[in-house]
């Protein structure tokens, strides 16, 4: 005899049975964190981009309280690629020490680290998931040339006082610096503010900064001018910058991720600012096309974001050598939002550099 | 007669009984203390537990292993001798001995100076009073860390260049890259040297004994401290003299002498090192003084009166009347201040000084492990501000009066 009590019971287990099916089901195809990222970021209405405040060109505050800089224009992008644009309210950047990096991006509570962020091993495997690098630099050097140091020559800083920021990488290559050149050098440490101030009083006779970093670092000085330094054009080690997101969540690292492919892909294309509505509206390339969604997709479906996010991406900051040459270029210099540099392995793979992404398609 | 008593007793503790259990005081106060317990020991578990889960989501490891793998970064100016070959472990105590080295020489001259300016705020004289008066106003207004950044960044360093280094007789070198100081380089005759020195002060300790008796038995002025210190001196420079005679002395100068942009030789204070002392020293003194100065004052003047009217010598009242009173009241609050110098002193980021902070920061940038260093950081500081704790406390209880 079958009475209500047993039907419920029999239904409850086929839902729960069904429930774990349907779940087993998504974790075969969604790993455990896939997604949550998104869905935080999309709660909170905000990107959280972590970066330091105090490198004009890559990241600092302008006259009116602006973010501007490399940094904080890949995090509009992001804000664009979630939201469709970038307002003032939908990407902040949060100002961070550069000792602090580890702590910030352990405990996970920030979006993607937009710093100016030395890629490692070891901080792959500790820190997070870095995406592709964005500025191929080393370890630089600025020498006074009050202090008898010789440009480009490791042997002349022995017996030098050399300054750097505490609780950075450069810290370890000043070590393995005097190991391989056989010298011997002080180093002092300080916040990224303090290295500067104290270079300027001449508590050092060198500083050891990203090699991307030197340009700007000697026009923050104001107790002497730039020409009273040399920038050297050697550079010790390796240094690759790229962006970094917390570890544990595949989408999220795919969709920062493709925000750099299109940034890449549109300078190949010839997509900028200017003609980016144009283009998806007339272009007769089909690579055009499908990089800015127009015709078929490459995942945006599954990232959860508009077909045409390269649009709103481009219409926002430009494509990568647009945003190259608002801040290391001439212009930028004359305006004060960044210096000049020669575009070295940072230029498209067909103009001689490294800047080679796979295609969005 | 027993019986009633007894009986008595009983009706009492039945009546004690009766009490509803959620009325009677020993049930509530066990209840409310073991609800205070849980609630901590549940407080504590929930945040470790967090902790511990948090971490394995993110792939963190918690271990202590790390520390003993190679350091590789570099430490300038270490206290002791450390290489990048060394242990994180090492490098971590180096980060200790340098953040002992700075906390013990403020929590002296923090202590000096402190007395002075007490004892200078109590002062007849109108401008020496006004003077420290504002002295204690203005720096113990403002917060620590802007008085450490302007020692270092607005004095130390607005020294001159090492190259127009200002030369004391000595010779000192006074530059922004520290101090130098002629120095004693010790040769292989050091260490018999010591020992003729150690054999005076054992000698000394005698003497002054002995004449210190004769003193107290007869009366007669017998300079106990004077003749122990002729004994040491006459010793040291004899012992210097003969060793000198036979080959070399003890030891060989050695003098600070530029070479390119930094000085060879000789002694060197770091200006971080001196920054950060000074500034420490400055701050807690004012604290210091502001507790010696309201021992001084609650001592009856009575005491004082009489004291003077005896006899007794400006110089004597300080000593027998007003110091082992006013002791008493100047140590508990005084080590509080010793262990506010010793979490100061990790401002050390602020002026560049490789304390256990700065270090542990390199530690933590090259190892990725924040949190075991985190926990490292806070046990080493209590044990620190333990220690300071407990021989204050002994000291403490070597002033305090004995009651019978």
């Amino acid at each position: 005899m079958l009475n209500t009590a047993k039907v419920f019971a029999v239904a409850l287990a086929a839902t729960v049975l069904a429930a774990m099916y349907a779940a087993a089901q998504e974790d075969a195809t969604k790993p455990a964190g896939y997604g949550h990222r998104l869905e935080q970021v999309r709660d909170r209405g905000k990107i959280l981009c972590a970066d330091n405040t105090e490198l004009v060109a890559w990241s600092w505050i302008d006259e009116d309280g602006k973010n501007r800089g490399f940094g904080p224009d890949y995090c509009r992008a992001y804000a664009a690629a979630v939201f469709g644009d970038a307002t003032d309210d939908n990407w902040e950047i949060v100002n961070i020490t550069f000792a602090e990096r580890p702590t910030v991006m352990q405990s996970g509570e920030i979006d993607v680290m937009t710093i100016a962020n030395t890629w490692t091993a070891h901080r792959e495997v500790h820190w997070g998931n870095f995406v592709d690098i964005v500025h191929y630099a080393g370890l630089g050097v600025i020498s006074s040339k009050d202090s008898g140091i010789v440009p480009n020559d490791w042997q002349t800083l022995d017996g030098t006082t050399g300054c750097t920021g505490a609780g950075t990488n450069y810290v370890q290559m000043a070590a393995d610096m005097e190991s391989e050149y056989g010298i011997t050098f002080e180093l002092a440490l300080y916040e990224i503010g303090g290295v500067r101030d104290a270079y300027d009083a001449g508590r050092c006779d060198f500083v050891l900064t990203g090699s991307d970093g030197t340009g700007s670092f000697v026009r923050q000085l104001t107790r002497s001018t730039p020409d009273d330094h040399n920038i050297w054009t050697s550079v010790f080690g390796k240094d690759p910058w790229a962006m970094l997101v917390p570890h544990g969540d595949d989408q999220w690292f795919d969709l920062i991720r493709m925000v750099g492919w299109i940034l890449v892909n549109a300078e190949e294309l010839g997509v900028t600012q200017d003609n980016v509505e144009d283009m998806f509206a007339n272009s007769p390339s089909v690579k055009v096309q499908r990089l800015l969604g127009a015709e078929g997709t490459w995942g945006q479906d599954r990232l959860q974001i508009a077909d045409d996010v390269a649009v709103n991406i481009i219409k926002e900051v430009g494509n990568f050598g647009e945003i190259i040459h608002r801040y290391y270029s001439a212009e930028a210099e004359e305006k004060g939002w960044g210096f000049y540099r020669e575009r070295g392995p940072d230029n498209l793979y067909l103009r001689g550099g490294l800047m080679y992404v796979p295609e969005n398609t | 007669m027993p019986a009633p008593v007894q009986g008595d007793l009983r009706s009492r503790v039945e009546t004690h009984s009766s009490v509803p259990l959620w009325r009677n005081i020993y049930v509530l106060r066990a209840v409310t203390q073991i609800a205070a317990a849980l609630l901590i020991v549940g407080l504590i578990g929930f945040l470790l537990n967090n902790l511990f889960v948090n971490a394995e989501k993110r792939g963190v490891d918690l271990g202590f292993g790390f520390l003993s793998l190679r350091a590789s970064i570099k430490i300038s100016n270490a206290a002791i001798p450390y290489s990048p070959d060394n242990s994180y472990f090492y490098a971590f105590l180096v980060g200790v001995v340098h953040t002992l080295r700075a906390t013990l020489l403020g929590i002296v001259l923090a202590t000096i100076l402190g007395v002075l300016v007490g004892v200078a705020r109590l002062s007849h004289n109108w401008l020496v009073q006004k003077i420290f008066a504002v002295y204690i106003g203005a720096i113990r207004n403002v917060p620590l860390i802007v008085s450490c950044y302007f020692f270092y960044f607005g004095l130390v360093l607005r020294m001159p260049i090492t190259k127009e280094a200002v030369h004391l007789p000595g010779p000192i070198f006074l530059s922004n890259r520290g101090v130098y100081t002629i120095w004693g380089e010790p040769t292989a005759s050091f260490g018999t040297w010591l020992l003729i020195v150690l054999a005076a002060v054992i000698a000394g300790y005698f003497v002054r004994r002995a004449l210190r008796n004769r003193e107290t038995r007869t009366g007669m002025p017998s300079y106990p401290n004077l003749a122990a210190l002729a004994l040491l001196a006459v010793g040291g420079v004899a012992g210097w003299l003969a060793l000198a005679g036979g080959g070399e002395p003890p030891l060989l100068p050695s003098i600070p002498v530029l070479k390119g942009t930094n000085f060879r030789g000789g002694m060197r204070m770091t200006p971080e090192y001196f920054a950060l002392v000074a500034c420490l020293t400055v701050y807690i003194a004012t604290y210091i003084g502001e507790i010696v100065r309201g021992a001084i004052q609650s001592i009856p003047r009575g005491q004082l009166e009489a004291a003077r009217a005896v006899g007794l010598s400006e110089i004597h009242v300080l000593r027998y009347i007003v110091i082992p009173q006013a002791l008493r009241i100047i140590v508990p609050p005084t080590i509080g201040q010793y262990i506010n110098l010793t979490k100061g002193s990790s401002l050390a980021i602020v002026v560049g000084y490789a304390d256990i902070y700065v270090v542990t920061r390199n530690i933590i940038e090259q190892s990725g492990s924040s949190a075991p260093m985190f926990l490292l950081i806070i046990a080493t500081y209590l044990l620190i501000a333990a220690v300071y704790s407990l021989i204050g406390n002994l000291y403490n209880r070597s002033v305090q009066i004995v009651e019978r």
